[in-house]
């Protein structure tokens, strides 16, 4: 320990201005510290002169001469126990007990004086501002070769934060991805502090900061989190265009930046607990829920435990406000509540396998309940335990179902990204508002719906939203809105997506449609029937081909996905206050509601929501026309007849239609009449691959197995259609 | 010495960055400037030519500034070797953990030619 302190006192620093030798000095102190005997006043100089040296370190203090005597005085009062502050590099060292209690004191006094001058000198340089840098001393550096390389440099840079951030989505500890993706934002700050570039200069200071918080594990690394980075990331690459084009360098913060930069600083600022990480009771709610501590004691404990380091329960029972019992049981229900949250990961597979499953099982249970041998039985007790029978297996389909069930928000959360990208590019203001982001959907089906929904918002933000001069003169909030909404219709998802836009022209519509011959009389059609022709291949009315939608490429790509999935899409518009579609989807791909429709021997099932309506015409409804074949007139519709008996190679018991039962069904524009024998009637279906071997059979999706146990295939109604186009031809 | 016969090492990971200090260097009167994109390819210059001052950032992938001063230091021909590290986190524990780790001293971005100077004085030998 001499030794020691003969090298500290010895000068090993210079002054205030040597960094080097204070970097040695808080080194030796460290030493002096770790060792083992040295007493509390000997600590409290050992403190002190350590507060002083960060100081000095730091630039922060107010008169770093003085301070600097002031640390030579200690470092002399450590060696000197007298106190006079004289250095010498003799003499034995007696330290704990003869350093005088006044000069301890008085140094506690020095102490304070220091905190109070660091804490109001660091008050104007800590907190959210920075060092602005200020224009004049760093005009030299706006060079333009410099500015463009600049750009470039941090275009490549950013272009790799978007990798790094998919990264740490799945992995969110891995700290190397955030310090990848942290440095890209430091370096474009350190760079923009230099060029005087302001917006970039705060933008990337506000996501260091809060990357840095993800990096000390203050924050977590939640999909929002990742959500604000790369929205960081676009808006700093759109400032970086700005300034490729010569327009960037404002000296004001524009408000689309300002806007982002409080909802970061406010992210930062009320962190979201990680949803990944259940949620731990406090000890000390639970204790209060349970009736032994009271509200306003169990903060105050929080407080203290939390200055003096114990741990609440602790606390709590030194304090003598709860018995250990009673604190153990708390924490019993606290690891207990923890327990209950956790969650497994399963093999999708395995999850399709088990619903299927399951399906089977009602299946096999209603054939089993109806067989015409059991139902004869006459026994109170078979008939309640067959109730209980279907009560479980009802339960145990709606639980395997619920497990493959996934909130839409995920997907309605891309969707923010994508209307930011699509306004940015078409040069309008568009703010996307969500309903029922908790509506559950099946998994399989989130991803099915992504593509038609991407399609939908993107022409709703290039054709629908109006630009913001046009709004403005329109007397509309420049800023256009785009509402989505989910929600749980029975078995089905209706997903809405609404815009506040100039609405679809009906009169343009029909006017193109004309020009390219996809109608012959535009007179005979409704608004309600032009709005649907935009789902017509290759329909589109805007003049102009976008870099956002193309041309052409639209709604009917929209229509075909949804029809696929066995849903149903609709619209409907305003003009001038715009439109929204109404898409309805099956909950889940692996089921459907089919009406059940005997052809011949065969029972086929036909998914109704394919179906518009079903019904029996007379004779007079039917004629043939040459070279049309046969049709059928239904009110006032003239549609054409498919025999579906002849698709399927049976033996139908009725060959006129008016004996047999119609069903309407719809492709595009047109009606189709289907003709079979008559309806047996309506289940719901769990769909069966056919094997790949009868994958690609026209005219039929799949199979399914019916109440009796016998197989029944599932008409795919489009594919009927167009075998039926294509033979007409 | 004057600056103009010292040999100064400018290491950061971001080239526009290095040209921004190497602008500033110039302006001050140095001559001799050389790059190195971060601590260990510092090191690899540091090995093979003489060196009379290095100004490193923090944050580099790889090795970074304070790793690199760690190695500076514990070399026995360049442990004395003065070091200045850019630093943008104003953050004080970082700063204190590279004053214990002897560095020369520390310039906070972004800096003026004066600045620089300044640092420079307290921390090339005279």
């Amino acid at each position: 320990m001499e030794n020691l302190l003969d090298r500290l006192v010895n000068g090993v620093i210079d002054g205030p201005d040597d960094l080097a030798g204070i970097g040695e000095c808080l080194n030796i102190l460290d030493e002096l510290e770790g060792q083992n005997g040295s007493a509390a006043p000997l600590l409290a100089v050992i403190e002190n002169v350590r507060l002083i040296l960060k100081s000095l370190i730091l630039e922060e203090s107010s008169d770093p001469n003085n301070d600097w005597l002031r640390v030579q005085h200690l470092l002399g009062s450590l060696e000197n126990p007298s106190g006079d502050g004289e250095i010498s590099g003799s003499g034995p060292l007696r330290i704990a007990p003869s350093v005088e209690p006044e000069s301890v004191s008085e140094n506690e006094e020095e102490e304070e004086d220091f905190f109070a001058a660091a804490v109001s000198d660091g008050g104007a340089q800590t907190g959210d501002s920075f060092p602005e840098p200020v224009e004049a001393e760093f005009a030299e550096l706006q060079d333009p070769e410099l500015l463009k390389d600049f750009v470039e440099e941090a275009k490549e840079h950013l272009s790799a934060i978007e990798m790094n951030m998919l990264g740490l989505e799945t992995n969110p500890g891995d700290t190397e991805a955030i310090n990848a993706v942290f440095r890209p934002f430091h370096s474009v700050k350190g760079v923009a502090g230099f060029l005087n570039l302001l917006e970039i200069h705060e933008l990337s200071h506000e996501v260091e900061n809060l990357l840095d918080s993800a990096r000390s594990g203050k924050l977590a690394v939640t999909d929002s989190m990742i959500d604000i980075v790369l929205v960081a990331t676009d808006i700093l690459k759109g400032l970086l265009e700005e300034l490729e084009k010569g327009q960037g360098g404002r000296k004001e913060t524009s408000p689309a930046v300002k806007g982002f930069l409080e909802k970061v600083k406010s992210f930062s600022a009320d962190r979201e607990p990680d949803a990944s990480v259940p949620v731990r009771r406090k000890v000390g709610s639970i204790l209060v829920d349970h009736g032994v501590l009271e509200d306003e004691k169990a903060a105050d404990i929080a407080e203290k435990s939390k200055s003096d380091g114990r741990r609440f329960g602790e606390a709590v029972i030194d304090e003598g406000m709860a018995s250990p019992r009673e604190v153990s049981k708390a924490l019993r229900e606290q690891r207990h509540n923890i327990e209950t949250t956790q969650s497994v990961r399963i093999d999708t597979r395995k999850l399709d396998n088990l619903v299927d499953m399951v399906g089977e099982l009602v299946i096999a249970q209603s054939m089993v309940l109806q067989n015409t041998d059991i139902q004869k039985i006459k026994d109170q007790k078979l008939q309640k335990d067959c109730g209980q029978l279907n009560r479980i297996t009802a339960e145990i389909q709606r639980i395997s179902m619920s497990m493959r069930m996934v909130p839409i928000k995920n997907t309605f959360q891309k969707m923010i990204r994508l209307v930011r990208d699509v306004s940015k590019k078409s040069h309008k203001e568009t703010q996307l508002k969500m309903n029922g982001e908790d509506t559950e959907i099946d998994r399989n089906m989130v991803e099915e719906i992504y593509e038609p929904l991407v399609h939908m918002i993107r022409n709703s933000v290039d054709h629908g939203i109006e630009s913001p001069q046009d709004r403005a003169a329109a007397d509309k909030d420049p800023t256009g809105t785009i509402t989505i909404s989910a929600e749980q219709k029975g078995g089905n998802i209706v997903i809405d997506i609404e815009d506040d836009g100039r609405g679809l022209d009906a009169h343009r519509i029909r006017e193109k449609a004309l020009e390219r011959g996809i109608i012959s009389d535009p007179d005979q059609l409704d608004d309600k029937a032009a709005y649907d022709l935009i789902f017509h291949p290759g329909f589109s009315t805007n003049d102009k081909v976008t870099e956002v939608s193309g041309r052409g490429v639209g709604m009917d790509v929209v229509k075909k996905s949804v029809e696929r999935l066995r849903g149903k899409i609709e619209i409907s518009s305003r003009p001038g206050r715009g439109t929204a579609f109404h898409m309805k989807l099956p909950l889940t791909m692996a089921i459907i509601d089919g009406m059940i429709v005997q052809i011949g021997a065969e029972r086929y099932i036909v998914p109704t929501t394919a179906l518009k309506e079903s019904l029996k015409v007379s004779r007079e409804a039917y004629f043939t026309v040459q070279g049309k074949g046969e049709l059928v007139k239904v009110r006032d519709s003239i549609m054409p007849l498919i025999r579906l008996h002849s698709y399927f190679n049976e033996e139908p018991k009725h060959r006129d239609p008016w004996d047999g039962l119609l069903l309407v069904v719809t492709e595009g524009q047109n009606s189709y009449c289907l003709l079979a024998d008559e309806i047996v009637g309506r289940q719901e279906v769990v769909i069966k691959s056919l094997g790949t071997l009868f994958e690609q059979l026209p005219g039929i999706s799949g199979g399914a197995i019916l109440g009796d146990g016998k197989i029944a295939l599932i008409i795919d109604v489009k594919g009927i259609i167009s075998l039926y186009e294509e033979n007409s031809k | 010495m004057a600056y103009k016969d010292l040999t100064v090492l400018v290491v950061d990971d971001f080239v526009t960055m290095r040209r921004i200090v190497r602008k500033i260097l110039r302006d001050l009167g140095f001559e001799n400037i050389i790059e190195a994109e971060d601590g260990l390819a510092a090191m690899e210059v540091l090995k093979g030519t003489k060196i009379d001052l290095v100004v490193s950032d923090w944050n580099m992938p790889r090795m970074t500034g304070l790793e690199l001063l760690k190695e500076v230091r514990g070399s026995e021909k360049i442990k004395d070797m003065p070091f200045l590290m850019v630093t943008a986190e104003a953050q004080k524990e970082n700063i204190v953990e590279a004053v214990k780790a002897r560095v020369s001293n520390y310039i906070v971005k972004p800096f003026t030619a004066a600045t620089l100077e300044e640092k420079l004085v307290k921390i090339i030998p005279r």
